[in-house]
């Protein structure tokens, strides 16, 4: 069942955040909410991770769901090593292979203090990614990494996110570009949808397309509003 | 370079014991009366007769027993009651009041009370109990919420169950006010206890001791089981801290 949010309504002190906002997530795939900070896309998430009851409106298809999440910040126990940080949220998860997806791999028992920025970055979304989940909420997952790194990360991400919903908040326009088989171009706030991007190609093909992901890139960069 | 420090930490100790051992000595020459005054070395040579007798012993760890009873019982009640406040607010409602009157309320006038309620030998018990339960409830009261909401928003999206939340988000952050709450708890649950025993005089407790020794004039008794007292709550309170600070490495690695 897909997910909707109808008629959502959401205020800081006499600031709109969301009004009246309603949006329709398919049942699987990568959907990027892609525009510049500040417009209403984390309050958005926050929402459908259920963190925040204090809106208006209605959503339906996250019945029986199970969220999974990067925040903003890296929200990790800095009294816990990284491999203690991730079992938190699941005690059987493979934990070399997690980390060898974001290239944490032989830091199972370094504290996050030790780690740097970069490094907090990614045990957070290994611990997002190994999390038992029916939808995947990022936020800003790349922050803070160099593009080389990112370019190693996507299609590893793309493979472990496959037949589920992930909802991909970032304004990074190459990440959008090559991740989303929907892109929701947003602004705001109070948010609202600027255009709703659906991918042409399959993910294989848009990696494979560097050419396809330059030319988006820039589409994207360009109609920012 | 640490060893040198260490070294001189002991020195000036040392130093200091000697500087107020000397002024004890010279007030004691200058008063001149042994009622009023026992010499140090009087007070020392009475404890060391003291020391090698089962009694003493026995009465030590008695009074000892008796006093930390409270403490912990404290220690427990104020934790279920600080979860409660903490997440209840209309339990806050009742129960901070009561601490608080607890609080403001002369020790003498609760063990005269108590006096009247309880037999003499759980009085320093009770008293201790009631002495350190506010100290307990408001400190870990204030690390409950004080724990990181960012943290619990976490472990509420991943569904950690709520053991496990306990034991990786809150004790983590309570830890050091129960720390806190220890390390003023110790002294004061000590003096009240005492206190009570004075009043109380239960057979086999150096209240009864300092007691004794004040109304038979023994001066030189009364210094030395004060001066047993004092010794025994810093070896006390250095003790528990340490072992503390053993269980606080094991949980927060800090």
């Amino acid at each position: 069942m897909a997910v909707c949010l109808d008629q959502i309504t959401k205020y800081y002190g006499d600031k709109a955040v969301l009004q009246n906002f309603s949006l329709t997530f398919p049942e699987r795939g990568i959907v990027c909410l892609y525009g510049a900070s500040g417009c209403g896309k984390t309050t958005l998430l926050h929402i459908l991770a259920g963190l925040d009851h204090a809106y208006t409106g209605s959503i339906s298809g996250m019945e029986g769901m199970r969220c999974s999440m990067q925040f903003q910040e890296d929200r990790l126990l800095n009294w816990r090593n990284l491999e203690e940080n991730i079992r938190l949220v699941n005690p059987d998860v493979d934990l070399d292979g997690l980390l060898q997806t974001v290239e944490l791999d032989g830091l199972q028992k370094v504290m996050p203090q030790a780690l740097s920025g970069g490094m907090r970055r990614r045990a957070a979304l290994a611990r997002a990614l190994g999390a038992e989940s029916d939808i995947l909420l990022l936020d800003e997952p790349f922050k803070g990494l160099d593009f080389a790194l990112c370019e190693r990360l996507y299609p590893r991400i793309y493979a472990r996110t496959e037949g589920k919903l992930t909802i991909l908040v970032t304004h990074d326009a190459s990440a959008a570009a090559l991740l989303g088989d929907l892109i929701y171009q947003l602004d705001g706030p109070p948010l609202y949808v600027t255009r709703k991007i659906p991918a042409p190609l399959p993910f294989l093909q848009r990696l494979a397309l560097p050419e396809y992901r330059e030319e988006r890139r820039h589409w994207l960069e360009e109609t920012e509003a | 370079m640490k060893r040198f420090i260490t070294k001189n930490k002991w020195i000036s100790a040392l130093l200091a014991l000697l500087f107020w051992a000397a002024l004890w000595q010279i007030i004691y020459l200058a008063v001149d009366q042994d009622v009023l005054i026992a010499s140090p070395a009087d007070v020392l040579g009475r404890i060391g007769d003291l020391l090698p007798a089962a009694e003493f012993w026995r009465t030590v760890s008695l009074s000892f027993i008796r006093i930390f009873g409270g403490f912990f019982a404290a220690a427990a009640m104020g934790a279920i009651l600080a979860a409660g406040t903490a997440f209840l607010p209309s339990l806050r409602m009742i129960i901070a009041p009561a601490l608080s009157v607890v609080k403001a309320t002369p020790v003498a006038s609760f063990i005269l009370l108590a006096l009247v309620w309880l037999r003499s030998s759980q009085l320093s018990l009770f008293i201790s109990f009631l002495m350190v339960l506010p100290v307990f409830w408001s400190n870990l009261e204030a690390g409950i919420l004080a724990t990181d909401r960012e943290l619990l928003e976490m472990a509420n999206v991943f569904r950690v169950p709520a053991r496990k939340r306990v034991q990786e988000i809150y004790l983590p952050s309570i830890l050091p006010y129960f720390v806190t709450a220890c390390r003023s708890g110790i002294g004061m649950a000590w003096k009240a206890g005492i206190a009570a025993e004075v009043l109380g005089r239960p057979a086999h407790s150096i209240g009864k001791e300092i007691y004794n020794a004040k109304i038979y004039l023994e001066t030189v008794d009364l210094f030395a089981w004060t001066l047993i007292v004092i010794i025994l709550s810093m070896i006390l309170e250095k003790l528990f801290l340490f072992l503390l600070g053993k269980i606080r490495m094991q949980h927060t690695g800090k």
